[in-house]
């Protein structure tokens, strides 16, 4: 069993996310078919548009995945700190609301990390708590009444594009990206997030400060709901309690789709962002498709739950070796 | 052709069995007569265990027959087929339910009963039968998890017989037993031998072999070596069938010149673990740890490192007192671990090669903010280089290494971070002959170079072997000290077991 495992490593030079991109590219065939306006420039710049608000998360969700955890609270984070954020917006304080809904996003991550780090309870619970707990204080915000009207400065975060045709919310997805990328895959404390994830008592033992590591990944996706929380109450020009209603599941379903296993140890940014362009081609090309949203919602439920099953066979695949 | 049928209760002939790009197993062969005790050795890797799924029946062999008790069996069925026709195997990681009783657990799905009801009474004195006949006497309402590994695997056999077992195969049942506990399941293997049953014993201790088997089988690279009544053989002998050469020393010459005192413990005490654990260690010796499973010497270690808070007492290396409970400032102060539990608190089973080794020295690579993964593989592959662990690549998961090349890797991990002081709880427990007699060599080399090595063993040989002076720790004290010319099995035992 030792000498011939020279000939897998030809398909081990290939990256994992290849064959989601792949799957990626052949979605996007089957629609531009099936429908001539998907393909266009402008469609694809508007579903890029879409998949940005939830893109973001994902990028942050991706870290605590792969530490072996989970953020179940971030659409609702999203809904309290945009109330906030509108809240300044509409007052005339466009800088102030974005500094506030950043700071928000981040509290709350903060919030996440450090009780999950120092209690030890499941990550499920403690973002299932926060879940209920933000979703209230965004109703309690206002006592549940949307706050319309912002100030045109600020509108143009999330309805802005430059040279004309590429929208603001994009260009903030692919920088965020780029750092997400980078710290992921290209520092130590990105290698410290896979090994917690790998053997969290073989991390303790060479030295990683596993209750730093864990309490800053929560921040890290905080923070990423804080960003998305600006730029969506940009976007609808408004503060509304209900947004962002499973907007973690859609985060999830990207990062999960995109290879990253809910056990933990595994996942990359540039396959997150591949399932989430496949979430995103999905919605859009359904609706153009004149299909019910009611039946969208089905197919993602189910899609879900296919991307694990792949994911459980892939890893017992790996194990047999 | 009649009188064979009679002769084996096991014949497997003709084995063979080929995953992607490996030949597991070549035309291999196992016959085991009733009444004996079979042992299957061969080193890690050599083809044990497919032989063994080949016979529970979850894997299909490509070639060859099985035929059990005179009948064939089929290549494509399923472990509960295999089960019914009087074949049970005892797998090395038990798997019971620990909110269970040990009754639940032995009748787990055919529970004896009156339609829908469980029969409790009725069960639990099927249970208490079935261990006298076995000679142990056991409460049957007794939950899994309050029992230790030795009793788990006690009922695991007990289960075995009561689906009326006629072959059991036991996977390495000692490996994780006191040796109180051993005498016992020599004992129930005995009985079940006498009373016509036969067992495939899967070992890598040599002592074992000639206590317990009757007979062995040898494996070596998939390849049948050749099969033997163990009357025939003596312990050299099994050896080099098993690593194809004979070996000419199991251990190497330990050549270190012991030094000044690095570290000093004094009164270090843990509630329910040990008590006013007081020793020194010195610059470049091996310093033994012995004593029974369950004595505290891992939890002394585990203390001393941080993993655990001592109650109270000090640990003081180069004269500076660390602050204990934080495997960080061990690591600063020049201390390296490897646990015993090399999967569950050593290896990163989902990272590279490189990735486990660089793991606690991540900082070394690091330059503006950002890691060098480049530079990280080469100081790793340097590593791999020098402890000579096979490996396709650097960057290889970890997970398909044998178990010597991934202790090498864990070595190579600690050896790089240079520490003066290496604690090695059971150095190379589960590991074949040949890789063991390399890590010995990578530690008295260590030690030669004026590293501390503390070595915690429950390898008698291994302490004898390699140590300079050994500790040895019964009940949570420290019951006796031993020089390099006191040490013998009779000494330590003396002591091991005040």
């Amino acid at each position: 069993m030792k000498k011939d495992k020279v000939r897998q490593n030809i398909f081990k030079k290939v990256p994992n996310w290849c064959g989601t991109l792949v799957i990626l590219v052949l979605i996007m065939i089957a629609f531009g078919i099936a429908n001539g306006s998907f393909l266009t420039v402008k469609n694809v710049m508007n579903i890029l548009r879409q998949v940005s608000v939830t893109g973001i998360i994902g990028l942050g969700m991706t870290m605590v995945i792969v530490t072996g955890g989970i953020d179940l609270s971030a659409g609702s984070v999203l809904a309290f700190a945009g109330m906030l954020v509108a809240i300044l917006a509409q007052g005339g304080h466009p800088a102030a609301a974005v500094l506030v809904g950043i700071a928000v996003g981040t509290g709350c991550g903060i919030i996440n990390g450090t009780v999950i780090s120092l209690t030890g309870i499941p990550p499920f619970i403690m973002t299932l708590g926060m879940q209920l707990c933000a979703r209230g204080a965004a109703n309690l915000v206002t006592g549940g009444y949307p706050v319309a009207g912002l100030d045109d400065s600020f509108r143009v975060i999330g309805g802005g594009s430059l040279f004309k045709f590429l929208p603001i919310p994009v260009i903030i997805y692919a920088i965020l990206a780029i750092i997400s990328f980078f710290v992921l895959q290209k520092t130590a404390f990105g290698k410290k997030i896979y090994a917690l994830g790998c053997n969290e008592s073989a991390a303790h033992l060479c030295g990683v400060n596993v209750k730093k590591v864990r309490t800053l990944v929560y921040t890290y996706v905080g923070f990423m709901t804080g960003a998305a929380a600006v730029i969506i109450t940009s976007r609808v020009n408004a503060g509304n309690a209900s947004v962002g209603l499973n907007f973690e599941f859609d985060a999830i379903i990207g990062a999960v789709i995109g290879g990253s296993s809910l056990a933990g140890g595994s996942g990359t940014i540039i396959g997150t962002i591949i399932g989430a362009l496949i979430v995103g081609c999905l919605d859009n090309g359904l609706t153009l498709l004149g299909i019910s949203a009611y039946y969208q919602q089905i197919l993602k439920g189910m899609l879900i739950v296919i991307s694990v099953i792949v994911d459980t066979y892939r890893n017992k695949a790996s194990q047999r070796a | 052709m009649g009188a064979q049928k009679n002769e084996y209760m096991l014949e497997m002939s003709g084995i063979s069995k080929a995953f992607p790009g490996v030949k597991a197993l070549d035309n291999v062969e196992l016959k085991v007569k009733p009444g004996t005790v079979h042992a299957l050795l061969g080193e890690n890797g050599a083809g044990k265990s497919t032989l063994m799924k080949i016979l529970m029946g979850i894997y299909e062999a490509d070639e060859g027959t099985v035929t059990f008790k005179g009948k064939l069996l089929r290549g494509r069925r399923n472990v509960r087929e295999t089960m019914d026709v009087g074949i049970s195997m005892i797998h090395q990681e038990l798997a019971s339910f620990s909110q269970m009783t040990i009754a639940e657990n032995i009748y787990l799905n055919r529970e004896p009963g009156k339609g829908l009801f469980v029969d409790d009474a009725q069960m639990n004195q099927d249970t208490i039968e079935l261990f006298e006949r076995i000679g142990m006497d056991i409460n049957p309402n007794t939950k899994m998890r309050d029992i230790t590994t030795a009793y788990a695997q006690m009922v695991e056999i007990a289960r075995a017989i009561s689906l009326n077992a006629d072959l059991i195969i036991m996977d390495e049942p000692t490996s994780a037993i006191t040796d109180k506990e051993v005498e016992m399941l020599f004992n129930v293997i005995r009985r079940l031998r006498d009373e016509g049953r036969s067992i495939i014993y899967i070992t890598h201790k040599m002592d074992e072999i000639f206590k317990i088997a009757d007979e062995i089988t040898v494996l070596r690279d998939g390849q049948f070596v050749g099969a033997k009544p163990i009357s025939e053989l003596d312990s050299d002998q099994i050896v080099s069938m098993m690593v194809g050469r004979q070996l000419v020393q199991l251990f190497p010459p330990n050549e270190a010149v012991p030094g000044e005192t690095v570290m000093k413990v004094e009164h270090l005490s843990r509630k329910g673990e040990f008590d006013d654990i007081s020793f020194e260690v010195h610059k470049g010796e091996i310093l033994g740890i012995a004593g029974m499973m369950g004595a505290g010497r891992s939890e002394i270690m585990s203390a001393i490192f941080g993993i655990t808070k001592p109650d109270s007492g000090t640990v003081t290396v180069n004269g500076k007192e660390l602050s204990l409970g934080q495997p960080k400032e061990a690591i600063e102060a020049g201390m390296a671990m490897l646990t015993e539990d090399r999967k569950g608190t050593g290896l990163f089973l989902g990272l590279s090669v490189n990735d486990n080794i660089g793991m606690p020295s991540l900082r070394d690579f690091v330059s503006k903010g950002l890691l060098s993964q480049t530079r990280l593989n080469k100081a790793c592959e340097v590593q791999i280089e020098a402890l000579r662990i096979k490996t396709p690549s650097g960057k290889t998961v970890i997970r398909g290494l044998s178990g010597g090349n991934q202790q090498k890797a864990l070595l190579g991990r600690w050896l790089y971070c240079k520490p003066e002081i290496l604690i090695i709880d059971e150095p190379t427990r589960g590991i074949d002959v040949g890789a063991k007699y390399e890590i010995h060599k990578i530690l008295c080399d260590l030690a030669k170079n004026g590293t501390s090595v503390i070595m915690v063993s429950s390898e008698m040989p291994e302490v004898i072997g390699i140590s300079n002076r050994v500790l040895v720790v019964s009940q949570g004290h420290i019951t006796g000290e031993l020089q390099r010319e006191e040490l013998t099995q009779e000494t330590i035992m003396k002591y091991a077991a005040v």
